[in-house]
């Protein structure tokens, strides 16, 4: 439902007649990140490190409104780079099972609003609302038995992992000007959402729905440059960290009925973006 | 004297009598026909499946289903190339159930129907009525915990109970509620409704000396369906606590979708060269060989030396078999 509202919000501030001169902005951006799980039974764990680095590139708008700045963002990947996913095994905290695996970015997509109010000539708050779908796929694995003393390589796609992000970032943005022309805005903020991971074992036909609750936190940097009186370039550093300990793993093996096992779940990401800003 | 057949001193007259003098014969015609007395097909087989091929694809699944033991220490672990053991299902289970099967009351009362709503060891709950005079007995298992090396059980069956002095004989179950169990929560084993056992102590309530179990029985184990038709192992506990089974008959299927089958070659005694399975990693333990009559009468032969285990088609080495 989040994301129908924020393009229906987007299409009425495009084409809302009192909304003239709105500023578009194209962007480029490269996300490197990790997401991570934890899940036990009994005396078996197991951590599942997924990494991602991909390039992207996206659109948006910024428009102030009745003393409210909405601003709205969209960006797809253009380009995956690989990373390596890990498994860890334990039974009664030894280390048992562990696997390497090639980790590409099968499909990203994100879409969000920013609405911000002034507070002061320098400082805003900001509510960010924002969905994102990030598909990872393993494969060609290397897979260290520790107890059979074993390694198999197993060849071609082994594992599926799909995340749907629906999050909120609320915070404060601070505007230092450094010059006439150049400026320096830092938002930190806290981050509240709902992170839906669908973990799909190829090799042992099973999958896994963790349903997460996260909080954490996010901080911006962004050094903006204006080009002339309609054209703005800026650099934009952001980290965000994020972790729900107490999630519950729900299981799907083939032929069988689902069980819940105790999880946790951690992503963190950070991303360096640059942008071209345009009033039209 | 096995309490169910005692029928003389309920003096209920000829038409009693003559009913148990045809149980009697039937029984006796079953299990000289080979039928298992209670582990006849009541499940549903696939219909198309076919005789395997003899080929490496079918002995590898046969070794899976015939040797392999599903790994307990790994939960979410990428790669699993073990398979679903129907012969250590069959051990495993009639095992489970002889726990449960022990519990149930073993007075000599006659014409007397007991419910029972006995708590297990540790948690879950069983239900049990049974039938002092025929040894007949219904079992319902809800989240039933019974020792440390299984986590849950759940499922309906019922059966007959042989007993001798006192002492568990022979059992035979259907189920008639899917039955599912679980090892450290994870590890899911079911097996399906109409599946049916025959369990049958060479030495009453022994499970050391040779136990002999006729499964009919398709599940699921470790993520992989298996299915057994007519099948016959003998197994016991050694005095280490290995497992040693060895099968005499039956038809094994493979396969995602059990879509073929091979039949234990009767020609060959595997009791001199069963498969024994290590009490501490599960690992088959050298020695053991297998036979399978597969299509065109061709032979698969699973044999495990130096605790690798080989598959042989038609007499001649064909490939190791990586569980």
């Amino acid at each position: 439902m989040i994301l129908p509202t924020i393009v229906l919000g987007f299409i009425s501030l495009i084409f809302c007649p009192s909304l003239a001169f709105a500023q578009g902005f194209v962007f480029v951006e490269q996300h490197k990140g990790e997401s991570s799980y934890v899940v036990k039974a009994g005396d078996l764990k197991s951590k599942l490190d997924f990494p991602f680095k991909l390039q992207a590139a996206g659109i948006g708008f910024d428009k102030v409104h009745q003393g409210i700045r909405y601003t709205f963002k969209a960006s797809k990947v253009v380009k995956n780079l690989r990373t390596t996913g890990k498994d860890y095994d334990w039974k009664s905290n030894q280390l048992t099972v562990f696997s390497s695996s090639n980790s590409d970015v099968e499909d990203f997509f994100s879409v969000g609003l920013e609405v911000a109010k002034d507070v002061t000539n320098r400082s805003a708050v900001f509510a960010n609302i924002q969905y994102r779908e990030l598909d990872l796929v393993w494969s060609d694995t290397k897979q260290q038995d520790f107890v059979e003393n074993k390694l198999s390589n197993l060849i071609g796609d082994t594992l599926r992992y799909k995340q749907n992000f629906y999050q909120l970032n609320l915070g404060v943005s601070y505007q230092y000007p450094l010059s006439n022309r150049v400026s320096f805005n830092i938002k930190p903020s806290v981050v509240f959402g709902y992170v839906k991971s669908v973990d799909e074992h190829l090799r042992r036909n099973f999958y896994t729905v963790q349903n997460s609750f996260i909080k954490g936190y996010g901080v911006s940097a962004i050094l903006a440059k204006s080009i002339d009186k309609d054209s703005i370039l800026s650099l934009l550093f952001s980290y965000e960290n994020y972790q729900d300990k107490h999630s519950k793993m729900d299981y799907y093996p083939p032929f069988s009925s689902s069980y819940s096992l105790p999880a946790s779940y951690k992503h963190n990401i950070q991303k360096i973006s640059a942008s071209y800003q345009q009033q039209f | 004297m096995a309490y169910f057949i005692d029928f003389t001193n309920e003096g209920s007259g000829v038409m009693k009598k003559l009913s148990l003098s045809v149980l009697l014969l039937a029984s006796v015609a079953l299990t000289g026909c080979g039928g298992g007395g209670g582990a006849s097909s009541g499940v549903n087989f696939p219909d198309n499946a076919t005789l395997a091929e003899a080929n490496e694809g079918s002995g590898e699944k046969v070794a899976k289903s015939s040797v392999s033991k599903s790994p307990s220490y790994g939960l979410n672990n990428v790669g699993d190339s073990s398979g679903a053991n129907s012969s250590l299902i069959a051990h495993n289970i009639s095992n489970i159930l002889s726990e449960s099967i022990k519990n149930l009351p073993q007075s000599n009362a006659l014409n007397t129907i007991k419910d029972i709503d006995k708590d297990c060891d540790i948690k879950g709950t069983t239900l049990s009525s049974v039938n002092t005079d025929t040894g007949a007995y219904t079992l319902t298992f809800h989240d039933c915990k019974n020792n440390d090396t299984l986590d849950t059980m759940n499922g309906s069956m019922s059966g007959t109970i042989v007993l001798n002095n006192n002492k568990l004989k022979k059992f035979s179950f259907t189920i008639t509620s899917t039955l599912s169990t679980t090892k450290n929560s994870v590890k899911y084993s079911t097996m399906q409704i109409g599946s049916s056992m025959v369990v049958e102590y060479s030495e009453p309530g022994n499970n050391n000396k040779n136990v002999k179990v006729t499964m009919s029985a398709i599940g699921v184990e470790n993520s992989k369906k298996y299915g057994c038709k007519n099948c016959e192992f003998y197994t016991k506990f050694l005095n280490n606590h290995d497992i040693q089974i060895y099968q005499t008959k039956g038809q094994l299927y493979i396969g995602e979708n059990l879509e073929a089958y091979v039949i234990y070659n009767i020609g060959y005694d595997m009791s001199t060269t069963p498969f024994v399975f290590s009490n501490n990693d599960g690992k088959v333990i050298d020695g053991g060989i297998a036979k399978y009559i597969t299509k065109d009468d061709k032979v698969i032969e699973i044999r495990v030396e130096s605790n690798v285990v080989k598959l042989y088609i038609d007499g001649t080495f064909s490939k190791v078999i990586d569980l």
